[in-house]
């Protein structure tokens, strides 16, 4: 007999998912300081494992991630306001099979959830359980299947990896050594560009991480660094001094093809492009007026719109757009660099971008937000040392991402993915 | 002449890795990711959007030349990528050697101190090289011979967070190529 995956009942109650949709719809992430009120607390007292690696690690992901998520508390007590209830069973290779019912609003609401896993996928359906339940009961976006990408140096070698949302199964991709910089996820991929030294000079590829390849997206003379890939078409923002200028470019996603150039600042030097959620914008950095600062555009005009005018941040750097419609920045504010939000749809001379980075002595850089536009990661420099850190915008403290040597830098994170 | 504001992020000291660490490269690490460059290569832009002002190409690819005695690399002070007057007879030195060395094409590498973030420093790095072209330029040498690169805080020549390190750091350094 073969590996018992059971296919259990994927759709028991596709009419009460259906029923739910409406009542999954996403709100927009506010900042509103302490998260601790809008926690809900989870009961994992009925829902039943047995003692087997595959199962253990099921749950025991299942509850990190509701708690990662900032909407929950994981209880073992019965009395608590969503119920899990269900069973857990382990499988041939470290695998689980997972059949549970979620009860909230006082046992009003269900939602059931079933999935059978090999070892290596025990993790991604536990991610997914956490993701269906938080969309479920709380109607906002998740972010447990998600993945991160960054730059590692351990030793002399640079190389790209990535990591789950949770930060484990830290897996390195790339193992040539060379400088690389500027990893950026394609929208709804399993693919990122980056930026590697590999050949000598900088050029910009694609790694698609289900196929296992990468290919050249494009390599200009002088700086290809930036690369970010707009969700609503194929073209790729990317930064380039082909011109013996540092600016902004728009390529083809699938042939490097030069579209546009966004910018022509002389003097100048423009960076660090993201685009906005409707594909229609970008912000960005520019230094033509003197300091580094950030500015929108849209990429029909080509209008710039200086974004931030606190006097407070006096560098502006690293800007990126998240799903909520918020831009999230690194800024230079009392010597040392952190993290800030703004909504850009506000007047820019009056909106005062909240700081969501703790004042410890350290730096925080290269923010980058969760595909639930609550939580951002970032990189954290102290002590010589540069680190991944979580950031929540609803005020629960930072996390550490994992805690492994090396430098670790150059975050981004991804939508929702699946396997 | 370009600026830098921060102040802030140090390029840590080789970090040895640790027996345990859980990270492994995906089967046969990155030999096993496409390595195909024919939809790559070294892609021009179109007239539109106008000519490349840099040559294409990868000079890094042809034989290397010894750099010659005399020349070093030019140092440049902090947020500047302006040459220093003391600094203009190395950019002398080298035009000199192109002069006479007509086989002969450069890549210009531009580098920078640790303070800084990341992106910043490759833009500085690159008009830091750039700057060095144009020097160059104005001395007689083609700018079809030379190419640049920024390599930003990342290959810093001293590690260190004091100025003594710091100085050394931002520079512009030479490497020479036969051409073909």
């Amino acid at each position: 007999m073969g590996f018992p995956i059971r296919k259990f009942a994927a759709l028991l109650s596709l009419g009460a998912l259906l029923a739910l949709q409406g009542f999954a719809r996403a709100a927009d992430i506010r900042i509103t300081g302490k998260a601790s009120g809008d926690k809900q607390t989870v009961s994992f007292s009925r829902l039943r494992s047995d003692d087997s690696p595959g199962a253990r690690d099921f749950v025991a992901t299942l509850r990190n991630d509701l708690a990662l998520s900032g909407w929950f508390i994981p209880v073992d007590a019965e009395n608590a306001s969503v119920q899990l209830s269900g069973t857990v069973t382990g499988g041939f290779g470290g695998g689980a099979s997972a059949s549970m019912r979620t009860l909230w609003a006082g046992g009003l609401r269900q939602r059931d959830w079933s999935r059978a896993s090999s070892g290596d996928a025990v993790r991604d359906a536990a991610h997914e359980a956490a993701d269906a339940i938080v969309q479920s009961v709380t109607g906002e976006r998740s972010m447990a299947s998600s993945k991160i990408v960054f730059v590692g140096k351990r030793g002399a070698a640079t190389d790209i990896y990535e990591c789950d949302a949770d930060g484990r199964r830290v897996r390195q991709i790339t193992n040539g050594g060379h400088l690389c910089l500027s990893p950026n996820w394609e929208p709804r991929t399993h693919s990122f560009l980056y930026t590697t030294w590999a050949s000598g000079l900088p050029a910009v590829w694609r790694i698609d991480l289900v196929r296992n390849k990468q290919r050249k997206l494009c390599a200009y003379p002088g700086m290809n660094l930036g690369a970010t890939a707009s969700p609503a078409d194929g073209r790729v923002a990317v930064v380039l001094s082909r011109s013996g200028q540092v600016d902004l470019y728009l390529v083809d996603g699938a042939s490097g093809r030069l579209l546009d150039r966004l910018t022509s600042s002389r003097d100048a030097s423009e960076s660090s492009p993201s685009w906005s959620p409707d594909g229609h914008s970008i912000v960005y950095v520019s230094d033509a007026g003197g300091l580094p600062r950030i500015y929108t555009m849209s990429v029909a005009s080509k209008t710039p719109r200086r974004l931030v005018y606190s006097s407070s941040i006096r560098e502006n750097v690293a800007p990126e757009w998240g799903v909520t419609g918020d831009i999230v920045f690194c800024g230079r504010s009392g010597g040392r660099y952190g993290v800030f939000v703004t909504d850009p749809s506000r007047d820019a001379r009056t909106a005062s971008p909240v700081k969501i980075s703790p004042s410890d002595g350290a730096d925080y850089e290269d923010p980058s937000w969760a595909p639930d536009g609550r939580h951002v990661v970032c990189t954290r420099t102290q002590g010589h040392r540069r680190s991944l850190v979580v950031l929540d915008v609803k005020g629960d403290p930072p996390r550490k991402l994992f805690d492994l040597s090396g430098d670790w830098y150059l975050p981004s994170w991804s939508d929702n993915l699946r396997p | 002449m370009k600026s830098k504001y921060a102040s802030f992020f140090l390029v840590a000291a080789a970090v040895a890795m640790t027996a345990g660490c859980r990270t492994k490269p995906p089967a046969g690490g990155e030999g096993d990711l496409d390595s195909d460059l024919s939809a790559g290569g070294w892609i021009d832009g179109d007239g539109a959007i106008g000519a490349s002002a840099l040559p294409g190409g990868n000079f890094q690819d042809l034989p290397r030349v010894d750099t010659p005695a005399g020349v070093y690399p030019v140092y440049f002070a902090y947020n500047d990528s302006s040459i220093p007057a003391g600094e203009r007879a190395k950019i002398a030195v080298v035009a000199n050697f192109m002069r006479d060395n007509p086989g002969v094409v450069l890549v210009v590498e531009g580098n920078c101190d640790e303070r800084g973030t990341n992106e910043y420093n490759m833009s500085l790095g690159e008009y830091r090289a750039g700057s060095v072209r144009d020097a160059l330029a104005a001395e007689g040498v083609s700018g079809q011979r030379i190419q640049t690169v920024s390599y930003g805080e990342e290959r810093p020549a001293v590690f260190g967070s004091d100025e003594s390190a710091w100085s050394q750091n931002r520079r512009a350094e030479f490497a020479f190529y036969k051409g073909e």
